[in-house]
């Protein structure tokens, strides 16, 4: 399996874990109710924060381990990871797919806004529609490599 | 509607030439293998830059490798 499609497979899983841990400390360890009354943007704003910072972290970490990995164990080489102008165009490709998601989620999210929707169901939709769009471009991606471009 | 075609003749090409593998062909254009094996399949259709490379390894014109069949 080439290391592009690996790292995309590591790339979901970093993904879903960071938003399953999120959606556990907000909705199950923090509760709704933390979430209301006149804190109710700062402790959203924190949350938030927290998801980017930890994510992004966390994303790092297990991408560093799997490259260290796969040199030891799979004596990858700097060739390996490497990329040409299909893994490029694929990359592209994805970014569209992922951008429209992202877009149709925020517009979707200030309309609910304007519904009246709280500011906590708010941010969690935009939240949502972030991790929707990371689905779609990674899908996208499994999609072109074993499909074609 | 017309559907366009691109087919090439790489793997032929390879044979003819010492049996190169595909990733001797990779290296030599600075691509991976994987894109190798989507050109040929044709599953994916290569910049006209890397068009050129791969003929140039084969010492060919560009129409020699890639063939357009609009059908």
């Amino acid at each position: 399996m080439p290391v592009q499609l690996k790292s995309t497979y590591v790339f979901i899983f970093t993904a879903t874990v960071t938003f399953v841990a999120y959606s556990w400390w907000v909705f199950g360890v923090m509760g709704i109710a933390h979430f209301t009354g006149p804190d109710a943007l700062v402790q959203i704003g924190r949350a938030i924060s927290s998801l980017i910072i930890l994510g992004y972290a966390f994303e790092i970490c297990v991408l560093f381990a799997v490259g260290i990995f796969g040199v030891k164990v799979f004596k990858n080489t700097k060739e390996d990871f490497t990329l040409d102008e299909r893994d490029e165009q694929i990359g592209y490709k994805s970014l569209h797919y992922s951008h429209l998601v992202l877009c149709s989620g925020l517009f979707l999210s200030i309309g609910a806004l304007a519904l009246g929707w709280s500011a906590f169901w708010v941010f969690n939709s935009m939240v949502l529609a972030f991790y929707l769009s990371v689905v779609a471009e990674l899908a996208t991606k499994l999609f072109l490599y074993k499909r074609g471009l | 509607m017309t559907k366009l075609l691109i087919t090439n003749e790489i793997r032929k090409l390879r044979f003819e030439n010492g049996e190169m593998t595909q990733k001797e062909l990779a290296t030599k254009v600075g691509v991976t293998r994987q894109t190798i094996v989507a050109i040929e399949n044709a599953k994916y259709f290569p910049t006209l830059e890397l068009a050129f490379k791969i003929a140039g390894i084969f010492e060919v014109k560009v129409d020699v490798v890639f063939s357009y069949n609009p059908s």
